[in-house]
């Protein structure tokens, strides 16, 4: 097979899972006081799964979520209109959870005890590979947590705004607080399942779930497409020797004139500057970029199209210098229309530059297109100059 | 994933070859006068079928006006042809199909060959053939009859309109069907097994699960929509999902797992079996290093063993399907169909008491909680541990005792004193005229009047009867009255003018020219019809 020119393949790389041995090279006071913490964390391992939902038996965490939502039963006002036998049975029910959930825990520490003194005390590779795996947890759920409030500074304010009167709502009108406490235990118990983790990613993928999340965190007030393009001063003052029938034209005439000074000025600019040959005046003119990003998506069966998402970056863009990354601008070419009289264009057209390919959060990836590259943006730029003064 | 679409392709195209083969075998058979195999006629009539449906799926298509029926047909058909290759591509991994297709490149051109020549083809395939088309074809043949209509007569009934719209009944479309689905019912069986495990409290935690699920059923019924809405997408689609995207929650498998959960330790009721393999758990490929061509192999063998274990799995089934039959038999025939009077009338008065009791009762109950307790008392009960300390308390003298007063209270409390069905049953006694004309001898007691019309009398035998009356028995079914006896039927006339007899009146007697007769009436008497049985017994 492999004589034939068949696909030479590569292989992954594995955690081969050897280490070297930590008991000899580990000070005897650490390896005390992790012997002392295997059994805090092998709990905590337990905990962590029933919280996760990754243990051998999914039935239990289910088990112990009905319990613990019956015996939130007992802390229940009672109500009037409930019949005494249904609080009775509920009250009764609720005790009798909770003891068992007590036992319940109980049992299992006492039994992680039990088996520890019987079993052969671990190897500090044990205790290594338990803490790793604790702290592999731990990240996973700081992830997921994550995930959810990637919110910016800015964004935390407005969150509160939008949410508080309808917490209020909710809680005043619609919900009991026992429902309230149930609904925040039954989505503790489960929000880092993997199942409610992917739930959450699926929903994500839903553009209308997207816009909802947008529209409710992070709503920010985008101005409409504005003629403020953002530029960049190329030069503030550039002295230009022109001659001096030429310095005396009015501005148009001079402009079209001038252009070709600026460039080769621009082009031996970092030369030693030469005297000022006889018959010619300065005159000083300030350059500055325009630079106006295109941006496009990935779709997955059309390629790169315009098509954006709604809160997202749009066809045209352009930087902004107050904090905000981006402001909507309109197309270059209707731009060029609109440039003030007293500018005028250096360059003869938008120079297009390079495709800059980003992640789906218009994080920069790279010049080439990837399998993580989902957007990407072009910037046109264009040079245009403005006398300053005519000596 | 590629290799049981690579192995699937396979074998289809090994069966269509064999068909293929088989079918030109047909086509000689026919020019020459040579015998013709069952399992040869089948597989040509199978494919005149095909050819049948493709015809009409065509005609259809171009008529446009498609019944449910025809698109069920143009779904199976379709669905066969798509089940192939196709479906199975990953549109994400387009390389690596692209790279198998490439592989398997060289082998393609290899098949026209085969069929070019046709004896080389036919050992290279009887090499290749797999094993259970071997054992399918040996189940072809022992199913089949063997007079199997002729293959003119079959195409007849195949062109008649009226049965074209129902698919026909085919060994190999059967047997194939039970080849796809017994390959597809490992997940069936699997589900068994789980079910049984959950109801022995071998999988406590699952058993306590699907109390709580069911207690949630019996308090909201909309649970019972819910329920099977929230399996498919969390038993279903979230681990296909996380099959394609893996959440990898643990880092490390550990080597032990310490502590014991309360539930299952108070509850367990047997060897511990996990039911849900998780996805969650990353395993590490320590097989990486193998080839590719063995792993396919090894799936292949693993596939095959698979098939058998599900095959007699599905025998299996079939068997308790059979008895599961055969009881209900029992109990429609018998117990329903009062053959044990007592027991079925006991039965039926315990069947309405208990019906009227619960129409009765029912609107003070709450039904909710009564099944909910019912549902979790009787899972306890029928608990391993429970179960045993429950047989301890309720001693077997008990049910012994119990058994013996519901039996007395049967015997007892039942009374069957219906009157029985009345009916005479006849005889004639028939005496043969001798020399003289006031001579005549006993001949026979008859069921047969044994005129000069009778059959009997006509072909010259005697007529079928017994020499005393004592040997005469009742009809089946039918028993003497014992209050009655023979007594002879005086009005003769009657009875002659009933059957249409002209004959001499002598007495009691009915008179011709060589016999004469009289006739003879008991009373018998029925106390019921026999029980029914099925058409079959």
């Amino acid at each position: 097979m492999s004589e034939k020119g068949a696909n030479f393949y590569a292989k992954l790389v594995q955690k081969q899972g050897q280490k070297t041995a930590l008991t000899f090279t580990t000070a005897p006071q650490i390896s005390w006081t992790l012997h002392r913490l295997y059994p805090f964390l092998l709990i905590f391992d337990g905990f962590l799964n029933n919280l996760m939902w990754c243990c051998d038996d999914v039935c239990l965490p289910f088990i112990y979520l009905a319990l613990m939502k019956m015996a939130v039963n007992l802390g229940s006002v009672s109500e009037k209109e409930t019949s005494l036998l249904k609080t009775v049975v509920d009250t009764w029910l609720g005790l009798l959870s909770l003891v068992f959930l007590v036992l319940s825990v109980t049992y299992y520490i006492s039994s992680v005890l039990r088996e520890l003194k019987q079993d052969e005390p671990p190897t500090l590779d044990d205790i290594v590979v338990m803490m790793e795996n604790v702290a592999y947890k731990i990240e996973r759920m700081r992830e997921d947590v994550a995930e959810v409030f990637k919110l910016q500074r800015g964004q935390i304010p407005s969150l509160l705004i939008v949410l508080t009167p309808i917490y209020w709502f909710m809680a005043r009108y619609v919900i009991s607080p026992k429902d309230y406490v149930t609904f925040l235990l039954i989505s503790i118990a489960t929000f880092h399942s993997s199942w409610c983790q992917c739930t959450l990613r699926l929903i994500w993928r839903s553009l209308f779930a997207r816009q909802l999340w947008h529209m409710i965190c992070r709503w920010q007030v985008r101005p409409h497409p504005s003629t403020d393009i953002c530029y960049n001063i190329v030069h503030p003052a550039l002295e230009i020797n022109v001659p001096e029938d030429l310095a005396s034209l009015p501005e148009p005439q001079l402009a079209v004139k001038l252009r070709a000074f600026i460039r080769t000025e621009q082009q031996i600019e970092k030369a030693p500057q030469p005297d000022r040959p006889p018959g010619y005046l300065p005159i000083t003119v300030m350059i500055i970029e325009y630079q106006i990003n295109e941006n496009q998506r990935k779709w997955p069966l059309d390629g790169w199209t315009h098509n954006l998402l709604s809160y997202e970056r749009t066809k045209f863009t352009t930087n902004n210098e107050e904090g905000q990354d981006w402001v909507a601008s309109t197309s270059p070419w209707e731009f060029q229309e609109t440039i003030e009289r007293d500018w005028f264009w250096l360059d003869d057209s938008w120079i297009p530059h390079e495709w800059i390919y980003c992640d789906t959060d218009w994080d920069i990836k790279g010049a080439k297109d990837s399998l993580n590259c989902y957007t990407r943006s072009k910037s046109w730029t264009r040079s245009s100059f403005r006398v300053l003064r005519q000596s | 994933m590629e290799g049981i679409t690579g192995s699937h392709g396979r074998r289809n195209s090994i069966i269509g070859s064999i068909m293929a083969r088989k079918y030109e075998n047909k086509a000689s058979a026919k020019s020459e006068p040579k015998t013709v195999t069952n399992r040869d006629l089948i597989h040509g009539v199978a494919s005149s079928f095909l050819e049948a449906a493709y015809q009409r799926l065509r005609a259809s298509k171009a008529s446009d006006a498609v019944t449910i029926d025809d698109d069920y047909d143009q779904f199976v058909q379709s669905n066969a042809s798509d089940s192939s290759d196709g479906f199975w591509k990953d549109e994400n991994f387009r390389q690596e199909y692209e790279t198998m297709s490439e592989t398997e490149g060289p082998q393609q051109p290899s098949e026209p060959i085969q069929t070019n020549s046709p004896n080389e083809g036919r050992r290279g395939n009887t090499a290749q053939e797999h094993f259970v088309d071997i054992l399918l074809n040996k189940m072809i043949s022992a199913i089949l009859p063997e007079n199997f209509p002729e293959r003119e007569h079959f195409t007849q009934r195949v062109n008649d309109p009226l049965r074209k719209k129902r698919q026909k009944l085919s060994a190999t479309i059967l047997a194939n069907n039970l080849k796809v689905l017994t390959t597809k019912l490992g997940a069936i069986f699997e589900f068994q097994d789980s079910v049984i495990r959950l109801i022995a409290w071998r999988n406590p935690s699952g058993t306590i699960t699907l109390l709580i699920l069911v207690t949630m059923i019996c308090f909201n019924p909309m649970f019972l929509a819910i329920i099977p809405m929230l399996y498919i997408l969390y038993g279903i689609m979230v681990p296909g999902y996380t099959h394609r995207h893996p959440p990898n929650r643990t880092a490390y498998l550990s080597r032990r797992t310490y502590g014991k959960s309360l539930v299952i330790s108070l509850t367990s009721g047997g060897k511990k079996a996990s039911w849900h393999p998780s996805d969650d758990i990353q395993e590490y490929d320590y097989n990486l290093d193998l080839d590719p061509h063995d792993i396919q192999r090894a799936h292949h063998i693993k596939q095959s063993m698979e098939f058998v274990v599900n095959l007699r799995d599905l025998q299996n089934s079939m068997s308790t399907m059979v008895s599961l039959s055969k009881g209900m038999e029992k109990f429609v025939f018998g117990t329903a169909g009062f053959k044990d009077e007592h027991r079925s009338t006991a039965l039926f008065l315990a069947g309405l008491g208990a019906l009227l009791l619960s129409w009765l009762v029912s609107p003070f109950v709450n039904w909710s909680l009564v099944s909910a307790v019912g549902a979790w008392s009787t899972m306890i009960a029928i608990h391993p541990e429970v179960r045993s300390r429950l047989a301890r308390i309720i001693k077997q003298e008990q049910v012994e005792r119990g058994r013996e007063a519901l039996k007395r209270s049967e015997r007892y409390d039942i009374v069957l004193d219906e009157a029985p069905e009345v009916r005479s049953i006849e005889v004639f006694e028939i005496y043969k005229q001798g020399l003289v004309p006031k001579d005549w001898t006993f001949l026979k007691f008859s069921t047969s009047v044994f005129d000069p019309q009778d059959s009997f009398r006509k072909a010259q035998i005697p007529p079928p009867g017994v020499e005393t009356l004592a040997q005469v028995q009742p009809p089946v079914t039918w028993a003497f009255d014992n209050n009655s006896d023979w007594e002879i039927d005086v009005r003769a006339n009657e009875w002659a003018r009933d059957r249409g007899l002209q004959l001499r009146l002598e007495d009691e007697f009915l008179v011709d020219d060589s016999f004469k007769r009289r006739r003879l009436t008991r009373t018998v008497l029925r106390y019921a019809t026999p029980a029914r049985k099925p058409s079959y017994k």
